[in-house]
């Protein structure tokens, strides 16, 4: 990307100053080498990011933002629904609330290394990965209206995980203001078999290894040290979420001529928060992001159960569990007063700190990305 | 679509669904049309490998060609989770022909 576009405001704060249809400037975070090294899809979808309604003082990009799907990955902005704020179901994407949970093993790499292959065999046997896997859970109308409604809460009550989980979970595993009516039949038709499912492409379990320490306080936190061994999950809503996001996308960039809505990019198909709507997508997403928060919670409890075949009486403490395609409704000071908004994040964490974990320091929370 | 998941010559012709869509201009019409074979991959446990299709003022009627997804013989490398808007484009060449593009994300 040539740099000669952007305004440098320090050494790592690039400004683009509003032009054409955008309503606030676009501010990419990196240094000068990254933004070199970004693609110039990234400049053209932060900029129109910044032509949607209602947006509040500027969109942004984080330092590894790459071309997405109308938002930039790593794109980050936040509207006012009182100044005609939109949500994109593009901007959240489809696979809502995908995110990552990290547990700890306790144990170190040595301590690993001759059980590997029958800690891999456990894993691959206990947890359903890849295209057309199914889970054990079988979903009727009772159990989704309450997975859809209580998130990782509700997978504890049916026997998955710990009660101390819900500390290290965003939100505390449960999404309030999930409207589950507005969840078609469709996407729970899609997901009645895929609780505690993977699914494929970029999601994951891996066994890892902490190979360096940047922060030791966050490391000391989080009782971390080199050649520790954790296990990380990156997964999300599956097919329901697959489905609310194909769905809404459709209705809304079918809706923007009737909301006065110009689309630089049809992809950035979106609503004004405070029309129907809108409000219904947000009732969707939010059922979506429970029913993310309770994949990754069965997916632990199977983890767990795998990793005790190979290493009886072990405990693997959640360390996080974070979200970055989402839209949360955040309070932020701008401008001296405290305003209500959305933050909409692409492979991002929201704006703010997501809700997480009440035993930790704001200034120790993780954020994650995919 | 199918080559993104597995190789299209794994795959047989022994089952058949009709499928029924519409949107209304020719692009929203792809969009719909994927996302209803994703649709359908995802609930039936299938992978397809030819279609007839048929559009009619803005109404697509296709039945769709595949069998059971085998895990063994299709090797499939990858779930499609919809159709983007991206590179989307639906017109017809100086030579008659059509191309219909988009991407899908996976």
């Amino acid at each position: 990307m040539d740099i000669s576009q952007f305004i440098q405001r320090d050494e790592t704060c690039w400004e683009i100053k509003p032009k054409g249809a955008m309503r606030v400037p676009a501010i990419i975070y990196a240094d000068a080498q990254l933004l070199e090294d970004m693609d110039q899809k990234v400049y053209e979808q932060i900029t129109n990011v910044a032509t949607l309604p209602g947006i509040v003082e500027a969109a942004y990009a984080m330092p590894d933002a790459h071309w997405g799907y109308g938002f930039p990955i790593g794109g980050v902005a936040a509207f006012d629904p009182e100044q005609g704020g939109v949500v994109s179901a593009g901007g959240v994407g489809f696979d809502i609330s995908c995110g990552v949970r990290t547990l700890h093993t306790g144990l170190s790499v040595d301590q690993l290394q001759p059980y590997k292959e029958a800690l891999a065999d456990a894993l691959y046997r206990t947890v359903p990965a890849g295209v057309g896997s199914r889970g054990k859970i079988h979903m009727n109308h009772e159990s989704m209206h309450g997975m859809l409604t209580g998130g990782a809460k509700w997978a504890l009550a049916q026997g998955f995980g710990e009660e101390r989980d819900l500390e290290r979970i965003e939100e505390h595993g449960c999404m309030v203001g999930a409207e589950p009516h507005y969840v078609s039949p469709r996407a729970r038709e899609r997901q009645k078999d895929e609780m505690g499912t993977l699914g494929s492409g970029n999601h994951y379990l891996e066994v890892q290894r902490v190979a360096e320490i940047f922060d030791r306080d966050v490391a000391k936190t989080f009782s971390l040290r080199v050649d520790d061994i954790v296990i990380s999950i990156h997964c999300g809503s599956r097919g329901l979420g697959h489905q609310i996001g194909t769905e809404f996308l459709k209705d809304m960039a079918m809706a923007a001529a009737q909301y006065k809505i110009a689309l630089p990019d049809r992809e950035l198909a979106c609503a004004p928060l405070n029309s129907p709507l809108g409000k219904q997508y947000l009732g969707a997403m939010r059922s979506a992001i429970n029913c993310a928060l309770a994949n990754r919670q069965i997916i632990t409890h199977l983890t767990r159960q795998a990793v005790a075949t190979v290493f009886p009486g072990i405990h693997l403490g959640l360390l996080y569990d974070v979200s970055h395609n989402t839209c949360k409704l955040e309070h932020h000071m701008i401008d001296g007063q405290k305003k209500r908004c959305t933050s909409t994040a692409k492979a991002q964490p929201a704006l703010s700190a997501p809700v997480i974990p009440i035993c930790l320091p704001y200034s120790k929370r993780p954020a994650n990305r995919c | 679509m199918t080559a993104v998941m597995t190789n299209p010559d794994r795959v047989s012709a022994s089952k058949a669904v009709a499928i029924q869509c519409e949107a209304p201009d020719i692009e929203l019409l792809l969009v719909s049309w994927i996302n209803e074979l994703v649709y359908e991959m995802s609930v039936s446990g299938l992978v397809f490998n030819c279609y007839q299709v048929v559009i009619d003022d803005g109404t697509l009627s296709a039945t769709a060609f595949g069998e059971a997804v085998d895990r063994q013989k299709h090797q499939i490398a990858v779930e499609i989770k919809g159709a983007t808007f991206t590179e989307l484009r639906v017109y017809q060449q100086a030579d008659g022909a059509w191309v219909a593009q988009c991407v899908v994300d996976v």
